[in-house]
């Protein structure tokens, strides 16, 4: 077949595939939406990336060809609050949203710079709790519940704010406990560094659960300002606004991604990643470029965190819950934590299994199935859902070439490295 | 004061032994085992299974629990370390298998054994209890003590005497060397996953002795066990018993002056102390002989 006809049946599929992901919530309940487009994001992902071949790495430059991929999840994001427009899907995808902004920041700490931190939770949390902090008189309306215990005064005088401004104090928070959190990364290697992230996840949980009289204790805070207007609150219009508003921050963050992965930072972390000592004989000042994505994520990271509390006015030590923990981390590594495209569909299809086995009876279900999903997409695929095309086509290759080893039509050395990552990182020589 | 040295005997025993077991899988296999927190939960159901129907006396209840344990250890050598040993991407995609597994493990549980607690009849209340200065010493203490001597020891000799054993020796000092000599990575690795769950599984009958079994109680020993093996310096035995103690010791000094509420506080302000002074923890030079 001709080039052009082939693209042509090509296109013809994919669209016919995006017709019936459409129509799918018409048949299925308005919730189905968010799984059939995962379905067609996932499929348009993989069809990219058999084509491209191996003309691109799967983490490097930008591929060209995935401006189809983006062009069509805005696509999707325009058309879900037109045809599957009810409150209860809005309010999902507003938690997709801020879900996909802190898994997006994650995957710049865990897949472009390689460091395994656990903190996004805590960076999230503490800035939220800021923000709600800022926005609640709670010392006054704790004075009175828990008696004498609490002094009734607010921590230095702090003045309560509105949202707008709680949310870049949240921002500040972040970039604070960022900075805080990329000292120890400097020294700390690994599997030492995530040992020390979640225990700091559990030392919020167990810090917020003590404070009664800042933090409202075990119920956590209530009764931030929103960022909906009070006349709006409960409607569908202050549905859609904030569906908007939850856009708006997704766009930043994945601009904020791009800018960072694909730019020269990404270039530098990326090369401290693979390894450090190349790195530093390039000339890579690595402690400085860890530090800037801790502090560019972690900023994002308290926006996000600021926005949650906005909009679900609350915020408690079920958080910082190692389930929470769990979920956010399964979201990044089910779809591929080396690009957005797999972080956005792994958010995605753990959203949507989150959500629509919501009242599967027994409860645990729902989790035991996530647990057996992620853990037959790690064991099978390499590099999350979005690299089976290239493992299949690596798969093909060396079958094709049997005898040249398993990296067939590269040069010697290539085929070396190849070998060489494979190796568990106890046996590999030169790498602590 | 004794108090605090009973305390502090008590948990470096039972910190200790969750810890060898992290720390061997590391040293031998090269990855971290989180779902070590599942296979005490498990291990505790098991023998809490094994007391109320089978048998309450002591020996087959520790049995219970121990050879649970090692079935959960084999169990995650067949769903984690053999699909991936050897693939790329490993360290990120042994992590998140081991979390996947204790996801998946906890909520079993919690549907199998509801949220309730379940308690051990006590094991070792034919012990004698006895004075030490002017702290109380409980036959549970004594008996975890004794325990885990008995055990450690014949897990030692195990290892410093068998065929098996050798190979897991050999293992922990260098993959390329163990490979070289023809010791199989695969058996060796059933043999270090069974030792790592006899281990956890003990412990979990040992500490059902004082706090109950719920779906989640894998996960604050899973905690302390990681903090205890990194403290000490992954892969190092030695290592982890006295890393053990410091934060038995540090555990049993908050929870005398401060209240429970502190204990977490206190150790992670330990962590990051010394691991910022030896990031490698106390006895952690293996990862440097290695490279």
């Amino acid at each position: 077949m001709p080039k052009r006809s082939a693209d042509l049946v090509h296109y013809a599929v994919l669209a016919v595939v995006f017709l019936i992901a459409l129509a799918v919530p018409f048949v299925f309940g308005t919730l189905s939406i968010l799984g059939s487009m995962t379905v067609f994001l996932l499929l348009l992902s993989w069809s990219i990336s058999w084509r491209q071949g191996d003309k691109v790495s799967s983490d490097g430059k930008p591929d060209r060809s995935s401006w189809l991929f983006w062009a069509m999840a805005g696509v999707i994001a325009i058309v879900i609050p037109i045809i599957a427009g009810t409150p209860f899907l809005l309010a999902t995808m507003v938690a997709f949203f801020i879900y996909l902004t802190w898994n997006t920041m994650w995957g710049l700490v865990l897949g472009t710079a390689g460091l395994q931190s656990f903190a996004t939770v805590a960076v999230a949390g503490i800035a939220g709790y800021a923000a709600a902090y800022m926005t609640i008189d709670i010392a006054n309306s704790n004075a009175a519940a828990a008696g004498a215990e609490c002094s009734g005064n607010r921590l230095l005088g702090l003045p309560v704010v509105d949202w707008w401004l709680a949310i870049p104090i949240a921002a500040v928070v972040g970039l604070v406990v960022g900075f805080l959190i990329s000292l120890p990364a400097i020294r700390l290697r690994g599997i030492y560094f995530a040992l020390l992230t979640i225990g700091l996840v559990e030392l919020c949980r167990a810090y917020t659960g003590q404070d009664k009289c800042n933090l409202g204790g075990a119920q956590g805070l209530f009764g931030a300002s929103s960022f909906i207007p009070s006349e709006m609150m409960g409607s569908a219009t202050g549905y859609r606004y904030a569906y908007a508003a939850a856009v708006l921050l997704a766009i930043v963050t994945l601009l904020i991604y791009w800018k960072v992965n694909y730019g020269r930072l990404g270039l530098l972390l990326r090369t401290a990643r693979e390894s450090e000592p190349v790195a530093e004989v390039l000339g890579v000042d690595v402690v400085r470029a860890r530090m800037w994505v801790f502090l560019i994520s972690s900023s994002m990271l308290g926006v996000a965190g600021g926005f949650y509390v906005s909009y679900y006015k609350s915020i408690s030590p079920n958080f910082f819950n190692f389930s929470t923990v769990l979920l956010l981390f399964a979201m990044v590594v089910i779809g591929g934590l080396n690009s957005p495209r797999g972080i956005l569909i792994g958010t995605m299809l753990l959203m949507f299994v989150d959500r629509r086995f919501v009242d599967v009876s027994p409860p645990e279900a729902r989790f035991i199935f996530i647990g057996l999903l992620l853990l037959v997409v790690t064991l099978l695929a390499s590099g999350g859902l979005v690299s089976v095309p290239d493992q299949l086509r690596h798969r093909l290759m060396s079958k094709g070439k049997r005898g040249s080893g398993p990296s067939a039509g590269l040069p010697e050395e290539v085929g070396a490295i190849a070998q060489e990552a494979n190796m568990p990182p106890g046996s590999r020589p030169g790498t602590g | 004061m004794t108090g605090v040295i009973v305390t502090t005997i008590n948990l470096t025993a039972i910190y200790a032994l969750v810890a060898l077991g992290i720390s061997l899988t590391w040293a031998g296999l090269g990855f971290l085992n989180m779902s070590a927190g599942v296979m005490y939960a498990g291990a505790a159901y098991g023998a809490w299974l094994v007391s109320t129907e089978i048998s309450t006396n002591v020996v087959v209840v520790l049995l219970g629990g121990i050879l649970t344990g090692i079935v959960f250890g084999a169990l995650v050598c067949l769903t984690v370390f053999l699909p991936l040993d050897g693939k790329p991407n490993w360290e990120i995609r042994t992590i998140t298998a081991t979390l996947a597994l204790s996801f998946v493990g906890v909520n079993i549980y919690q549907w199998k054994f509801g949220p309730q607690f379940k308690q051990f009849e006590p094991l070792f209340s034919w012990l004698p209890q006895f004075r030490l200065g002017d702290a109380l010493v409980k036959s549970t203490v004594t008996g975890t003590v004794i325990a885990t001597a008995v055990v450690v020891t014949i897990v030692l000799i195990y290892i410093g005497s068998s065929r098996i054993g050798l190979g897991v020796r050999a293992l922990t000092q260098s993959a390329e060397g163990a490979a070289l000599v023809g010791i199989n990575r695969r058996t060796a690795a059933f043999a270090i996953l069974g030792v790592s769950g006899a281990f956890v599984g003990l412990a979990a009958v040992l500490l059902g002795q004082t706090f109950f079994v719920e779906p989640n109680s894998g996960y604050v020993p899973l905690i302390k066990g990681l903090i205890v093996a990194l403290l000490g310096g992954l892969g190092s035995l030695r290592g982890a018993v006295i890393a053990a103690f410091m934060v038995a010791l540090c555990e049993a000094l908050t929870l005398q002056y401060f209240g429970g509420a502190w204990v977490l506080i206190t150790l992670f302000l330990l962590i990051s102390i010394v691991l910022i002074i030896r990031p490698r923890g106390v006895a952690g030079v293996l990862e440097t002989t290695r490279a």
